[in-house]
């Protein structure tokens, strides 16, 4: 009696999942860099389950200093993509491309310049004369173009960062990108001094980061996936933060293996310390939180800077809230 | 009647060509972010042709200036590996591993070492385009007509006189057969080379607009910069295959 | 017999390109100015060696050759040469093929247009001065060389086989016109040919060479009773002298053969 009630529960169970798996849906997630603590909730979610049970079946791509996944959207060759701030969006509904940021994981925008200690960098307006600027692609098409106009940075700076620390360090008065949550590590590690870093956010780049872009044709005929997929990235979020991570940063450090246990740890401390994920509104509503104004605001912010003309952007387009808000996943944290 | 046809057939058939793709985006809705239609992309090279015009003429001078480049060297060298066996074995392995060697490993790296871009947008397109002009006047310095090399030898002929007079205008239809291929190398280095630096520096070319324009998912742009990129091409082409005929086309077999 | 004026003397000349191939052995002649001699021989018994140590462009492994040329002027140049192929510059006109030696020399092309222009005039180029090599025929390529090797005046003319690769017809011409030119400007040839034909029609004195190892077999006075080739060319006594040089020639190559044979 007993065996084939085992048997019988064995099959079954093989059969749900069968049809579970047949069931999911296939979803690929870009992301704008290489894997780093800083993209820890996505692959908290995938390996701990959480989009398997959302029924989604992920894939993460990963970008990097050469590599340009944002025309995959629009195209539709991937359903997801992150982006680092708000510009990319505006340009997006500028030039027309049907996309639309449906969750924004980060509060605070991480990207900051790094500088080597004593050199007068302390001060962030000395940052401007530096005579070399280390930005990837993908800054120097949105956030460097703010720092010329509202900060006085010069392209005759600008040198390309390949996601390689010997130049910074071989230069002491050469200044760098970097995420405030990483790179100062790695620096600390190599290089072995603590460097001097400026958060953009401190100084008016007020942009949500980390953003869940999506096509607006799905938001139209699909919101169900994407309110699974940015729930359960949510919820992979609060694992990644409060739970048992080891299996998402082993996972990292398998797409990256520049990367060590060590500073993965480090990263998300400094995550927790600077309120990257949590504060403000997501405090209140939950991680991924957005809101309007806060995006009208910091679009007025970039139009008196001069990289928009007023109405260039029909605001309404750039992002949409429903799916964000609902304290998803606030159960999770600890 | 016939006669024209002959010349404006490749015309027309590209002309035909742009009709189809014009037609294919309308009947099939293709969205410009996807596949712009070629009356989109004119339209936007005309509108951005005041911020296109920089790029396209910092990418024409990193083109000729690593193409002249490419010919001093290349002829130079060619010149000291005839004249010297022990200098040619000396350096060509170091010459076939610059040939050999991707633009795109080696262009990152030379970006880090030399400080100016513009210089080192230069190094990495002149790697690219040399190989060919040395290696073709080396071949065409060594076909020199033995029977000629002996009637200068008669008339005792300085080392110089030789060289000028009877290596030189022998290797002419190799070294501009190098000269053709190293045009449109030095192109496709000087853009790959700004592909991986990215915006970086004052001065940028045509391929950091179409970086920007693919980033900034502005496709028609990014279209438009290609245009101009691929136009450049065609010139110089042109322009190189226009100076083959000039100077070979009464006596070499290959412009006749 | 009273030898006029010596101008070539080659001396015991010996020529080894490698441990078993002998081009030449033991070469003794002595050539008197303005003689018109022939080397005649199969292929393989070292006339164009010979001419080329005559000429200066290979030296021999032993042995010299003594060049006798008296007074030379800036302008004449002791040795002209035609090759085989008309050897011309292919991107150059035909009186810059001409000028050539004179370039080398130092004078321009201007200065030099009065010479070019006499060479033209005697073989025959009128008209062909801004012509390119690719648009002229086999003959004219061939008189444009002789032109050019004529222009420094030599004491010395030298012919590797130069009509072997034209016709019939072209050939003859050929054949009379550097005749007449020998007469008129006296220098002195050395004629390198396979031909027995032409060796007969044109010769003062034909050296028979025989091969392996190269060597001279025979030497033959081609004393002309008349200076008009055509006569010469259709009189009985043209033919009784081919069938002898003929003759001369094949008996040379058979004891050749059979020596080499017995080796």
């Amino acid at each position: 009696m007993k065996n084939k009630f085992l048997s019988v529960s064995i099959a079954l169970t093989c059969i749900f999942s069968c049809i579970q798996v047949l069931a999911q849906d296939k979803v690929i997630f870009a992301t704008n860099w290489k894997a780093q603590a800083a993209h820890g909730g996505f692959y908290q979610a995938l390996v701990d389950g959480t989009y398997t049970k959302a029924g989604l079946n992920v894939t993460i791509q990963q970008g990097g200093p050469q590599v340009n996944n944002r025309p995959l959207l629009a195209a539709g060759k991937i359903q997801f993509l992150m982006t680092g701030n708000l510009l990319h969006p505006f340009d997006n509904v500028k030039n027309g491309v049907p996309t639309v940021a449906v969750a924004a994981m980060f509060q605070k925008d991480p990207q900051a310049l790094i500088a080597h200690p004593g050199q007068g960098y302390e001060n962030f307006a000395a940052l401007a004369k530096a005579t070399v600027v280390m930005v990837a692609k993908d800054g120097q098409f949105s956030w460097w173009q703010w720092l010329k106009v509202q900060h006085g940075f010069k392209d005759e700076q600008l040198k390309p960062y390949n996601y390689n620390l010997s130049p910074f360090l071989a230069s002491k008065t050469s200044v760098q990108q970097g995420y405030s949550v990483a790179e100062p590590i790695y620096i600390e590690n190599q290089g072995k001094f603590k460097p001097v870093v400026h958060l953009l956010a401190d100084h008016g780049f007020s942009t949500y980061s980390t953003l869940i872009e999506a096509h607006a044709e799905m938001v139209q005929k699909n919101p169900d996936l994407i309110k699974r997929f940015v729930d359960a990235s949510i919820r992979g979020w609060y694992n990644y933060l409060y739970a048992d991570r080891k299996a998402a940063n082993a996972l990292m450090r398998k797409e990256n293996p520049e990367l060590s246990d060590d500073e993965l740890e480090r990263s998300v401390a400094l995550m927790k310390q600077q309120g990257v994920v949590e504060s403000g509104e997501a405090l209140d509503r939950g991680i991924g939180a957005m809101n309007a104004n806060r995006v009208k605001d910091f679009y007025d912010k970039m139009v008196k800077a001069g990289l928009y003309k007023a109405g260039d952007v029909d605001l309404k387009k750039v992002a949409v809230f429903d799916f964000v808000n609902q304290s998803v996943g606030k159960e999770l944290r600890k | 009647m016939r006669l024209n046809l002959n010349r404006y057939l490749p015309w027309f058939v590209f002309l035909l060509a742009l009709l189809a793709w014009e037609l294919l985006v309308s009947i099939y809705q293709i969205p410009h972010y996807i596949l712009p239609s070629p009356r989109l992309i004119g339209v936007t090279l005309i509108q951005n042709f005041e911020s296109l015009a920089p790029a396209w003429w910092f990418t024409v001078k990193i083109t000729f200036g690593a193409l002249g480049l490419s010919v001093i060297s290349g002829l130079l060298l060619a010149s000291l590996f005839v004249l010297s066996p022990w200098i040619e074995r000396s350096f060509l392995p170091f010459a076939i591993i610059l040939q050999v060697t991707p633009i795109v490993a080696i262009a990152p790296l030379i970006l880090i070492y030399i400080d100016n871009t513009t210089g080192a947008l230069l190094l990495c397109a002149w790697i690219v385009a040399f190989f060919p002009i040395m290696s073709n006047t080396v071949i065409g310095l060594r076909a020199t007509d033995k029977n000629l090399r002996d009637l200068f030898r008669l008339y005792k002929a300085s080392r110089w006189q030789t060289l000028r007079l009877l290596l030189m205008p022998s290797a002419s239809p190799y070294f501009l057969a190098g000269l053709k291929i190293a045009g449109g190398l030095s192109l496709i280095g000087a853009v790959v080379a700004e592909f991986t630096a990215g915006a970086a520096g004052r001065e940028t070319g045509l391929a950091s607009r179409i970086l920007e324009a693919s980033f900034r998912t502005e496709t028609p742009k990014m279209f438009a910069a290609l245009v101009l990129v691929s136009l450049t091409g065609v010139a110089i082409f042109s322009l190189l295959n226009q100076l083959s005929v000039f100077f070979l086309e009464h006596w070499h077999d290959s412009e006749i | 017999m009273k030898v006029d004026r010596e101008i070539i003397l080659i001396h015991e000349v010996s020529h080894q390109f490698s441990e078993s191939i002998i081009a030449l052995q033991n070469i003794f002649l002595s050539i008197a100015q303005g003689e018109f001699v022939v080397f005649l021989g199969p292929s393989g018994c070292g006339k164009s060696t010979l001419l080329r140590i005559i000429a200066g462009l290979d030296q021999p492994t032993s042995g010299f050759v003594e060049h006798h040329c008296g007074q030379v002027s800036t302008e004449s140049f002791p040795i002209g040469f035609v090759f085989q192929d008309p050897t011309l510059m292919p991107w150059a006109t035909v009186s810059q093929n001409i000028h050539l030696p004179l370039k080398l020399a130092g004078t321009s092309i201007s200065d030099s247009q009065g010479l070019i222009q006499q060479q033209i005039a005697s073989l025959g180029l009128q008209g062909f001065e801004h012509a390119y090599p690719r648009q002229l025929s086999g003959g004219m390529k061939m008189r444009v060389s002789i032109a050019r090797s004529l222009i420094t005046t030599p004491q010395v003319l030298l012919m590797d086989e130069p009509f072997a690769a034209l016709d019939e017809i072209t050939r003859m011409r050929l054949n009379d016109d550097l005749l007449s030119l020998c007469r008129k400007q006296s220098f002195t040839t050395l004629f390198v040919t396979h031909s027995v034909f032409e060796a007969v029609s044109m010769a003062q004195k034909i050296v028979i060479m025989s091969p392996r190892p190269g060597r001279i077999v025979d030497v033959i006075d081609n004393t002309k009773p008349t200076d008009d080739p055509e006569q010469w060319r259709v009189s009985t006594e043209f033919a009784k002298r081919c069938a002898y040089v003929s003759h001369q020639l094949r008996l040379h190559s058979l004891q050749a053969t059979s020596e080499a044979l017995i080796q």
